[in-house]
């Protein structure tokens, strides 16, 4: 699988998160928004990251794969269109049984996405005011940016358009996922690691609930991809990295534990280069990382210190001294990781059962770690442990329903970026997609 | 604690075939079946099982909306230019009420939508109307069938 394609998906979803950032700002700055200048808006962005798309695909790459046995080769991909195609032929009803998406779209996303588009003179604000707080008023609001933006391009208030928005990124995600690790690779395990994706029916789901959790994912695996390729391909490292502190903070403006990702990423970067040590190669990532989300930074930080401040997670440090709050939360995340997935008797199989056979089946030694694929787990570390401080420290009286009613969600969206780190930690340098 | 379902037999049945296989435990066998690629197709069938897992769930899930949506989209053409109204409903259940208040809300925005007869305009969704529970104080001023009525502080 060319690199090309894999590139193309990535700039694709960074278009739509772009366009929706730069349409809230001028939004905002501005007062409204016309048909002409949003739809020129998002030409003016689309040419842009074609333009980029052009300069980088001509310094990425081509390298033959080894010689592989056709089954390898042609099972994976082949169960894999398959699979979509079920897939697509199940999602058809389960979309026109919600027209409209689950609770959290009514609740939240799609309410904030009707308050920008109906909100003619400044009556959008109104997001933000505090009998909204039942919906989620502090959320960052690309989705519903993006849901607005396409109602203004296509003249009208459309219900399809959210639920085709929401489609669109999980199959972006899926694309993503095995035309990245496929590049690295070079072999068939791009098309099984999507497998693995397509086979977690919580993630076919949540594609039409119409909420963030498909869209932050995504923006999590392109993050995660962007930081691979900068290993990978030394011809395009510093685009790449720029790439992913952009990816970066769409992250961030996306859901509110977006932040928490951008803090575990930052740091994760500093611990292992400092460890190896690399600091030129530290320098070098942690500049352009910023580079690339200061725009997504400058964005956020006016939307906190003017428009919503965001719920503080320290909400009572007291807790920290109570035995029965970590066994709850211990519990919990025991509980939802054994659940995770919605295959438990549904006729499925948990999806830790495909991640060992895959690891049988792929996995090999690597001589040299790659600092990058030990940042990157080291992220999913942090996040996890973020996100066990967040339950430590929360003012809900029972630990054990705030997991419950969250943390599957969460896992949701780490799920892409988690198989792609999979996919790719055993890689060795010496012989797969890393050109050195 | 572990899971029993048939599914999981069976995949433990493979898994284990593939073992023998791989730890060489019949040499003729592993000699005609190679391992790797009994393996893959195991991987496969398992991830296709999954998806059709997911068929098994498209029924999960409930369209709060679509039931009185054109009524309240109707509703709000006929609202006057106002920033807030009140919002009441007789169902019994409180997350009834609350999942109603939710509707309208999505249905109206950007106008606030607030629990209790107390603004000058009032939306009403009462399936089993009681014109003698309404409150003295409020006039039907419209009828949008599902349920859904626009009332207006009586003018004095």
């Amino acid at each position: 699988m060319s690199p090309a394609m894999s590139l193309a998906l990535i700039l694709i979803a960074l278009a739509l998160g772009t366009f929706s950032s730069l349409l809230f700002a001028i939004h905002w700055l501005t007062g409204s928004s016309t048909q002409l200048s949003t739809t020129l808006l998002l030409i003016l962005v689309a040419a842009v990251f074609l333009t980029v798309f052009a300069r980088l695909r001509r310094r990425v790459p081509v390298l033959r794969g080894p010689v592989e046995q056709r089954i390898f080769r042609f099972l994976p991909v082949g169960c894999l269109l398959l699979g979509i195609a079920y897939a697509a032929f199940s999602l058809v009803p389960h979309a026109k049984r919600l027209p409209h998406g689950g609770w959290d779209a009514m609740a939240v996303w799609n309410l904030h996405a009707r308050f920008l588009y109906r909100g003619n003179a400044g009556a959008w604000v109104g997001i933000f005011d505090p009998s909204m707080s039942a919906s989620n008023r502090d959320y960052p609001l690309l989705l519903p940016n993006l849901v607005s933006g396409a109602w203004i391009v296509t003249g009208g208030e459309r219900s399809v358009v959210p639920l085709l928005l929401g489609i669109t990124f999980a199959v972006l995600t899926l694309g993503i996922l095995c035309t990245a690790v496929s590049a690295l690779s070079r072999d068939g395990r791009g098309w099984a690691a999507g497998l693995m994706l397509l086979a977690t029916p919580i993630y076919l789901l949540s594609s039409v609930f119409q909420m963030a959790d498909i869209p932050i994912g995504t923006y999590l695996l392109t993050t995660v991809a962007l930081l691979q390729f900068a290993e990978a391909w030394p011809d395009i490292r510093k685009p790449a990295l720029f790439l992913a502190g952009l990816s970066a903070g769409l992250v961030g403006w996306t859901k509110n534990e977006g932040m928490l990702f951008i803090a575990a990423l930052l740091t994760s970067q500093i611990v292992v280069f400092a460890c190896f040590p690399q600091w030129k190669e530290l320098r070098t990532r942690l500049s352009m990382l910023a580079a690339g989300l200061a725009p997504m930074a400058a964005v956020m930080l006016a939307f906190r210190a003017l428009l919503s401040t965001a719920n503080n997670p320290i909400q009572r440090v007291a807790n920290v001294t109570s035995p029965q709050r970590y066994v709850e939360i211990v519990g919990g995340f025991y509980e939802q990781v054994k659940g995770f997935g919605a295959t438990w008797h549904s006729g499925g199989v948990h999806p830790v059962v495909l991640i060992v056979m895959f690891l049988l089946l792929y996995a090999s030694t690597a001589n040299k770690v790659n600092p990058t694929s030990l940042s990157l787990i080291l992220t999913l570390v942090f996040m996890f442990g973020g996100y066990f401080l967040i339950y430590l420290f929360s003012a809900y009286p029972s630990a054990s329903a705030y997991v419950e009613g969250s943390l599957d969600r969460l896992l949701l969206q780490l799920w892409a970026a988690f198989l792609f780190i999979l996919s790719t930690f055993s890689l060795s340098p010496a012989t797969d997609g890393f050109n050195k | 604690m572990f899971p029993h379902n048939s599914e999981y037999l069976t995949a433990a049945v493979f898994l284990g075939l593939y073992l023998v296989l791989r730890l060489n435990v019949f040499p003729q066998l592993s000699h005609k079946v190679n391992s790797r690629k009994f393996l893959l197709v195991l991987f496969c069938a398992i991830a296709l099982v999954n998806v059709r897992a997911y068929r098994n769930k498209v029924g999960y899930g409930n369209d709060f909306i679509s039931p009185t949506e054109k009524a309240l989209q109707e509703l709000r053409k006929s609202l006057p230019n106002v920033g807030c109204v009140g919002f009441i409903s007789d169902f019994p259940r409180l997350s009834d009420r609350i999942n109603a208040r939710f509707v309208v809300r999505y249905a109206l925005a950007p106008v606030f939508v607030d629990d209790g007869p107390d603004a000058d305009w009032v939306i009403v969704n009462a399936p089993n109307y009681d014109p003698n529970a309404a409150p003295a104080d409020l006039v039907l001023v419209r009828d949008f069938g599902s349920g859904i009525m626009l009332f207006r502080k009586r003018i004095e």
